[in-house]
């Protein structure tokens, strides 16, 4: 799961710039395959379908925007099952974030969350330092020392003081916004599965959507 | 326009520039030094919380460690001498020294195995630690905001308004640390 992450990094500059082309296209496919949906559309019929189309792409694309500014950091934290911890649950490690907060002039510091998995490994999100979070896994708490701790922490502040997080953060919400259109696309297309509820296809997004940061 | 009144108006243009350049120098002033009292505050409260922690670090060598009244000693005088230090340049001998103290402290607890073992101690040197840490790095950016401070308050022209309005250099913080200060002695006998 977070070796996808690196892919992601290098590849989230073409996404941001792609997604909206995507969304947009994807959209005025829908149109036009809707209105194809009985017999042979007219140009305008076409035109019509393709200009509603593209309007739900922009909303998608807005809503997704609007989403990771107000959710996205907290939907990407539930989504890897990370939870929240105070000073008592982990002493050192709060320390080591409120140090490296110090250090890099923060105002306050980001709230501290740790997953249980079993690879070591940490990321930051948020839309602002100020609302910002990081996680560490179990594991990586488990087999770093306090000084390797603090590189880790001080990594991810960075990330957060140079406000790499939100474009992240936006970026990993965004492809969310192609689940999004892909439902829509699935219950009012063409191509829509009658009688029978999707229930699947969430998981493989969430995973995107998980490990875009890091 | 009469010669005289051209003259005047250029005059009051030129007081008027230096007035808002005078009023933008003051105030340029005062935001520095806030800059550098809010550095101090961060500072403060991590001593504070320093001094805080001493006396359930000696407690708790206490109970194991019977034969170090010496050391728990001087470090419980060293706190003493840290909580009543004022001013950056006091307070940092006197944390240096409160150290050197707790450092000699933490090298005889090796010598207790039990010590060692026990939570509340590993709890309460995980927070010495980061409190140390913390004022350190709290400390980076205080001298910094210090420098900016002593810099601009002591060059011209806004020593000038400096001068005026009785804006005084402020101290850097540093932890002087006695043995730090001597220069190694090497001998090749």
């Amino acid at each position: 799961m977070w070796e996808a992450i690196r892919a992601n990094r290098r590849r989230s500059t073409w996404l941001m710039l792609a997604m909206g082309v995507v969304l947009l296209s994807l959209g005025a496919s829908i149109g036009i395959l809707t209105v194809s949906w009985r017999g042979e559309p007219t140009i305008d019929d076409q035109l019509v379908g393709a200009f509603f189309g593209v309007l739900v792409g922009i909303a998608t694309w807005i809503g997704s925007w609007i989403y990771s500014a107000v959710d996205g950091d907290r939907a990407i934290l539930r989504s890897v099952g990370a939870r929240e911890i105070e000073k008592k649950d982990h002493p050192r490690l709060w320390n080591v974030v409120e140090e490296m907060s110090i250090a890099a002039g923060m105002n306050g510091m980001p709230r501290v969350y740790i997953i249980d998995d079993s690879a070591p490994n940490a990321f930051a999100v948020g839309r602002t330092p100020e609302k910002s979070s990081v996680a560490f896994t179990s594991t990586l708490l488990r087999t770093l020392t306090r000084d390797e701790l603090q590189g880790v922490a001080a990594h991810e502040i960075g990330h957060i003081v140079n406000e790499d997080i939100r474009f992240m953060t936006q970026a990993a919400v965004l492809v969310g916004g192609v689940e999004l259109l892909s439902r829509f696309f699935i219950r009012v297309g063409p191509f829509a599965a009658r009688g029978r509820r999707s229930s699947g296809g969430g998981g493989g997004t969430r995973m995107v959507v998980a490990v875009s940061p890091s | 326009m009469s010669v005289l009144l051209i003259f005047f108006l250029a005059f009051a243009a030129v007081v008027a520039v230096v007035v808002f350049w005078a009023i933008g120098a003051y105030n340029g002033l005062v935001a520095l030094r806030q800059i550098v009292r809010n550095g101090w505050a961060q500072i403060d409260v991590q001593l504070k919380r320093r001094h805080d922690l001493i006396p359930n670090l000696v407690e708790t060598v206490k109970g194991y460690a019977t034969h170090e009244q010496e050391t728990l000693e001087k470090v419980v005088q060293a706190r003493g001498a840290a909580v009543n230090a004022s001013g950056p340049a006091a307070q940092g001998k006197a944390e240096g020294a409160l150290g050197q103290a707790l450092g000699k402290l933490m090298l005889l607890v090796e010598q207790y195995p039990d010590l060692k073992a026990n939570q509340n101690f590993l709890a309460l040197q995980e927070e010495l630690t980061s409190t140390e840490n913390k004022v350190g790095y709290a400390r980076q950016a205080y001298n910094d905001s210090v420098m900016a401070y002593n810099t601009t308050i002591a060059t011209v022209p806004t020593s000038l308004i400096a001068n005026t309005f009785g804006f005084g250099a402020e101290e850097y913080f540093e932890i002087t640390i006695a043995a730090e200060r001597e220069a190694p002695k090497v001998s090749f006998n």
